[in-house]
């Protein structure tokens, strides 16, 4: 008798472990947000980590206050700052803003600026960075305010004003 | 009992198994992505674009102002921080403060803008020749693009205009009648 209640313990946890199992890793394997206390952030990707390399390309980064970081690179009338939030040591919110005359078109430099913060959550997957990257590049030639949900992201992008630039990644919340 | 024994462990076994699978799942199924960014691309705006390619204070200040045209300069004692830790203001022979420049910088190779102004009046021929000379001490480094940038000072002297020549942009106002240089990316 004993046995018999071992034997569909046992089978009971197979099939239970093996239905849990299944979906969860299918969602984590192909998320490309983790939930972070209330929001969601950017998997595996650290926020020191992208202060770090804007650091050392000579930004300067200062933290705000706690889990709030802006980095602000003033090249004469040109204006490139970038805030970014910081949930459990990922990257929940990346806002960008680039000031410049307002009579000039984008250059290769903002335009670099632009498309490397923009596509920070997809340093895995070439095929929405590129998506990412062409909706960017679209909508600043388009010259028109936008709003986009791309992999799991609401990316915002604001021209409207004259002699700037706004860009917005958020992790989108189901 | 025997039902009640199987039914019991049954339940038991899909509960422990449940939870182990889905730890399992979290664990094995890391979300794609790297813990580092990618490389920033070739244009990536940088520190160093912060100041003026090849202009230095002693180009303009001592060279250009000092020696070829007898002006004074001197250190502002209260610099604008937010254009640079230093600032030096250039004041024309004879009291004329009709003209003056001020240079903003971290260091002497480390301009991050100048202005000039002339308060003559439009059409003067002392504001032609005051910003067609700017131009030209600006790119004393990139001499090919003198010519260019002197006839485009010359040219557009008494208009809103501006325009960018290695790296550099010109930036001529009417009110108050000035010529800006700032670094361009």
């Amino acid at each position: 008798m004993l046995m018999v209640a071992a034997i569909v313990g046992l089978l009971g946890a197979l099939v239970a472990g093996v239905g849990a199992y299944l979906p969860t890793n299918r969602y984590q394997a192909t998320a490309t947000t983790v939930p972070c206390r209330r929001v969601v952030c950017i998997p595996v990707l650290k926020a020191s980590a992208v202060i770090d390399a804007l650091k050392a390309k000579g930004h300067p980064c200062e933290q705000e206050r706690d889990h709030h970081w802006k980095c602000e690179l003033m090249v004469g009338t040109l204006t490139f700052e970038t805030t970014i939030e910081e949930v459990e040591g990922l990257i929940s919110d990346v806002s960008v803003l680039v000031v410049r005359p307002p009579d000039e078109e984008p250059t290769e430099a903002v335009m670099d600026y632009l498309l490397w913060l923009a596509a920070l959550p997809y340093t895995a997957d070439e095929a929405l960075t590129e998506e990412i990257n062409d909706w960017v590049v679209d909508r600043i030639e388009a010259d028109e305010d936008a709003e986009a949900e791309i992999g799991g992201y609401n990316y915002y992008v604001v021209t409207s004003n004259p002699g700037s630039i706004r860009l917005r990644v958020i992790g989108a919340l189901r | 009992m025997t039902v009640l024994v199987t039914v019991a462990a049954l339940l038991a076994g899909m509960l422990g198994g449940g939870a182990v699978g889905a730890l399992a799942g979290t664990v094995t199924g890391t979300p794609p992505g790297s813990s580092e960014p990618p490389p920033m691309p070739e244009n990536f705006p940088e520190g160093d674009n912060r100041y003026l390619p090849g202009v230095t204070v002693t180009l303009i200040a001592k060279q250009w102002l000092e020696r070829a045209n007898s002006w004074t300069c001197a250190a502002e004692p209260d610099p604008d921080l937010e254009r640079g830790k230093y600032e030096t203001r250039c004041e024309a022979p004879g009291a004329d403060i009709s003209v003056y420049a001020v240079i903003n910088h971290d260091d002497d190779a480390k301009v991050t803008g100048i202005w000039v102004a002339c308060r003559y009046r439009t059409g003067s021929r002392m504001c032609r020749s005051l910003f067609e000379k700017f131009a030209d001490a600006l790119l004393q480094s990139q001499r090919e693009l003198i010519k260019p940038a002197t006839e485009w000072a010359k040219k557009n002297v008494d208009r809103d205009s501006a325009a960018v020549f290695g790296g550099i942009r010109m930036e001529i106002s009417l009110s108050p009648h000035e010529m800006q240089a700032t670094p361009w990316v």
